[in-house]
């Protein structure tokens, strides 16, 4: 679906490289995140693989084709959510959905259908100037998959929702990938990562560390630790232990067999955790 | 293909209108044309002959400048461009329905305006075209100093030297009324137009002015497109410029 090779960019006005040698692709039906800090290029990257951004260097093929060979008819395969909400403040919900939706050739998609996923039919007429942050997202969302695109961008989905919010868009973009959607995601939210994506990719400076499953990278580069708390003599205490010396510590097995368990929790490494181990940078 | 592409700015049109409507540009052009209407009901019959054509002359041109600027800064503002620029309408299609939108609104005040004002014959053919051809220039001028400015403030303040340098040679008429290498000049060529609607020119100066102006609306169409795509498509919210460098 999307195939990136020696990726190079530098603004016109920067004399430093803001991507450097990046190298990945995405297959078809996957949903692949692109983590990272502000200013760290994904926002760029997905410029470029979108056509926003020219004079890179390396090779950028994307639904078979390079990039630079696409014309307009490109943005009838592919849907674009921006991390603002960009929609006509003046006009309805359903008035902005038509209206952007009919410079598509593609006007299958149920328009109602479409606000009635996201909960917003009932403000179907209503101005978006009156629109809450969550629900402008929501549209801005579903804006971007209203001409039923094979391949969807979407940049920090879920910036400033609410956990309810949030849920929503998350269990939208599961169902679009359960439709054979392929989906690139940039965000600097582990937790959406997490649970989104078949794959991950860490970028920082410009530069692609790693790429990987985010349950391989949490195995891979984590140290898993289980915590246990529970009840001796009357007192409260807790036991930390690694998850591979569980079967054969002593310790542990006298502790489950004679004391009144509290909690048992095991303590592997979160993304972020990987993200700071292998670029030395937080993700915020 | 260019059936889609009609297609295409059919449904920009209408909804450039229906953006026009719904932030009041309608009304504002509705009271600017009854001011104009107070006016020149009230003045002589003999001025009125002159100022009604200098006056629908005033509206495609200097109106149609001021309300692109608000328009398009409007959309990049609420950031309608960007969301624009990711859909299959192509850049010249926006142009065209931006300068189409305008134009239909300034035919129609300048047509409102000629019917209740003047009484005499006017050639409505000369009229529509003078009004038309008037507009697109005005029009993509006002989109390429758009394109250039990111505030409405800033508009304004580089539309000045546009518009001393495109309205000047308006005042060359005074001294030099018929002097024909004047319609080499947009301003003076649309100018010209209008006011031949109203005051009998001669067909071929008629002629010459009609295909100088399309001409050069076709080459300032390539032009303010290229543009729009440099600064405004591939302009973007940062642009080709680091955002990190501004």
């Amino acid at each position: 679906m999307i195939l990136v090779e020696k990726l190079d960019f530098t603004y016109h006005n920067g004399q430093k490289e803001v991507l450097s040698g990046l190298d990945f692709h995405i297959e078809k039906g996957e949903v692949f995140g692109f983590l990272g800090p502000s200013g760290a290029g994904k926002t760029t990257t997905q410029r470029i693989i979108i056509g926003l951004l020219r004079g890179y260097s390396g090779k950028v093929k994307i639904l078979g084709k390079e990039r630079r060979e696409w014309k307009k008819d490109f943005y009838e395969r592919i849907g674009v959510a921006f991390d603002f909400p960009n929609l006509y403040t003046k006009l309805s919900a359903s008035e902005n959905l038509k209206l952007i939706g009919s410079y598509y050739r593609n006007q299958e998609q149920n328009i109602e259908e479409l606000l009635d996923h996201v909960g917003l039919l009932k403000d179907k007429d209503k101005k978006v100037e009156g629109f809450s942050k969550g629900m402008k997202m929501r549209l801005n969302f579903v804006r971007s998959i209203l001409h039923n695109p094979d391949l969807i961008f979407l940049d920090e989905p879920t910036t400033g929702l609410d956990p309810v919010n949030a849920k929503i868009i998350k269990d939208k973009i599961l169902e679009l990938k359960g439709e054979g959607k392929t989906i690139f995601l940039t965000t600097h939210n582990m937790t959406v990562a997490e649970q989104l994506c078949d794959r991950v990719g860490f970028i920082n400076d410009g530069v692609l560390s790693v790429i990987d499953s985010p349950k391989n990278l949490m195995v891979t580069y984590g140290n898993p630790m289980v915590k246990v708390s529970y009840i001796e003599a009357g007192k409260e205490e807790t036991m930390t232990l690694s998850l591979t010396e569980m079967s054969g510590n002593l310790e542990f097995h006298r502790i489950v067999d004679t004391c009144d368990i509290l909690t048992i929790h095991s303590q592997e490494a979160t993304l972020e955790d990987v993200f700071i181990q292998l670029t030395g940078r937080s993700l915020l | 293909m260019i059936k889609e592409s009609m297609k295409r700015i059919k449904n920009a049109l209408i909804a450039d209108l229906k953006f026009e409507r719904k932030q009041g540009f309608f009304i504002i052009y509705l009271i600017i044309s009854f001011l104009y209407l107070l006016v020149l009901t009230q003045i002589p019959e003999n001025v009125r002959h002159i100022a009604v054509p200098l006056v629908i002359f005033s509206d495609p041109s200097v109106l149609g400048l001021f309300f692109i600027g608000g328009m398009l800064l409007l959309e990049k503002e609420q950031g309608i461009l960007q969301s624009i620029v990711v859909t299959p309408l192509k850049s010249i299609e926006y142009v065209i329905s931006k300068v189409a939108s305008l134009s239909i609104i300034a035919v129609l005040a300048g047509l409102l305006i000629s019917r209740l004002t003047y009484s005499e014959s006017v050639n409505y053919i000369y009229l529509l075209m003078g009004i038309l051809l008037t507009s697109f220039f005005f029009t993509q001028i006002g989109i390429l100093i758009a394109c250039r400015s990111r505030t409405i403030n800033e508009f304004f303040l580089r539309m000045v030297p546009w518009m001393l340098a495109l309205m000047a040679p308006a005042f060359l008429l005074i001294p030099f009324w018929d002097a024909a290498v004047l319609n080499l000049f947009p301003i003076v060529a649309c100018l010209r137009l209008v006011y031949g609607a109203y005051h009998f020119n001669s067909i071929g100066m008629i002629a010459f002015q009609m295909i100088y102006m399309a001409l050069l609306n076709g080459g300032l169409l390539i032009y303010t497109t290229k543009q729009f795509e440099e600064r405004i498509v591939y302009g973007g919210q940062h642009g080709q410029i680091d955002p990190s460098q501004k």
